[in-house]
């Protein structure tokens, strides 16, 4: 642990904010393995972690409350652990959506993209704990880390309009594309929010 | 440590095609709207891949003043296309795309292609190898 955080207090927040990265880790991979299976019951573990995930901001923001870190480091510590929750919510919403999708034939037309978002986001969750790790833990140059994100979240962008491409070729009816579109939607912001919290991680080993 | 990575795992799995009678234009209109830099054409009667890029629709066609409505993808297609096993390194892929001074090469599993890899998915394999 870097020497700035010497204290219990921001331990605790630390190693909690860790633990949320893990389990936002954990409900990207049961996410891929139910898209992979076709098996829409698995989404419900997701909802299980979501709910885990809100306690540990709760947790968090609590520890931050009592005092932990700086005045001037509160704000995006806290940030940072309500964002990486804002990701949990947003594959809750994805798995959702997902298990709403009466139009298999659609799915199947665009299974290969949503595979590769999904893999692409698990790489990018790990990425992202890696980052958390050389910016609070072991320390280090973040660059690498930061560049490889943004690769990747470009990559799922791209893929976004190959989907739409596909999908709009195709006779749907208005709800059945709302509910797809939203899928769709939800399923590549997760890219964009893990972005958006590497930023904040990077904004904070500036700030230490 | 880099020739254990193999080209399977450097792959992009997104692979976009379109037809060899399909035209200039559409092959245009599909790089556009899939920012992309090259289509996979798919097999004709010949059964072999072809492979059409930007810079083929430049300076087969366009520079060419030639209509592209009227030319066919099959037309301007750089055929066969370069592939290799899934198995193989990484490594060996890199000297295939330096001797030929080629930008990309496909990935087959057995006769289907499964991936390409770009000099931009050697680059992110390469910083993804470093930050494990």
């Amino acid at each position: 642990m870097r020497l700035f955080f010497g204290g219990k207090s921001e331990k605790e927040v630390l190693i909690k904010t860790a633990e949320l990265i893990q389990l936002l880790c954990s409900a990207c991979e049961i996410f891929d393995e139910a898209i992979k299976k076709g098996d829409k019951n698995l989404m419900s573990e997701i909802y299980v972690i979501e709910k885990k995930g809100d306690e540990i901001r709760r947790e968090i923001a609590s520890k931050i409350y009592e005092g932990a870190f700086l005045p001037y480091l509160r704000p995006n510590i806290y940030k940072m652990a309500e964002m990486i929750d804002s990701i949990i919510d947003k594959l809750e919403d994805a798995a959702l959506s997902f298990s709403k999708i009466k139009r298999e034939d659609l799915l199947k037309i665009i299974k290969n993209e949503i595979e590769i978002i999904s893999e692409l986001n698990i790489k990018m969750c790990h990425i992202l704990s890696k980052s958390f790790t050389i910016c609070f833990l072991k320390g280090g140059d973040l660059r690498e880390t930061i560049i490889l994100i943004r690769v990747l979240e470009k990559r799922v962008d791209d893929l976004k309009h190959s989907i739409l491409d596909k999908i709009m070729r195709e006779d749907v009816k208005f709800w059945e594309g709302i509910v797809l579109l939203k899928f769709i939607e939800q399923l590549v912001e997760i890219s964009d929010l893990i972005e958006d919290v590497a930023d904040i991680i990077q904004l904070l080993n500036l700030s230490l | 440590m880099r020739a254990k990575m193999s080209a399977e795992e450097v792959m992009n799995k997104r692979i976009e095609s379109i037809k060899p009678d399909a035209s200039v234009l559409d092959a245009i209109e599909r790089i556009t709207t899939l920012r992309i830099r090259s289509l996979v054409v798919e097999p004709d009667e010949d059964d072999v891949y072809g492979v059409v890029t930007v810079r083929d629709i430049v300076f087969k066609c366009l520079a060419k003043r030639l209509d592209p409505k009227q030319v066919k993808v099959k037309d301007i297609s750089t055929k066969p296309i370069v592939c290799v096993e899934k198995s193989m390194p990484l490594e060996h892929v890199l000297n295939l795309m330096e001797k030929f001074n080629i930008a990309r090469v496909f990935v087959k599993d057995r006769n289907k292609v499964v991936g390409v890899i770009s000099l931009m998915d050697a680059m992110t394999a390469f910083l993804m190898h470093r930050v494990k």
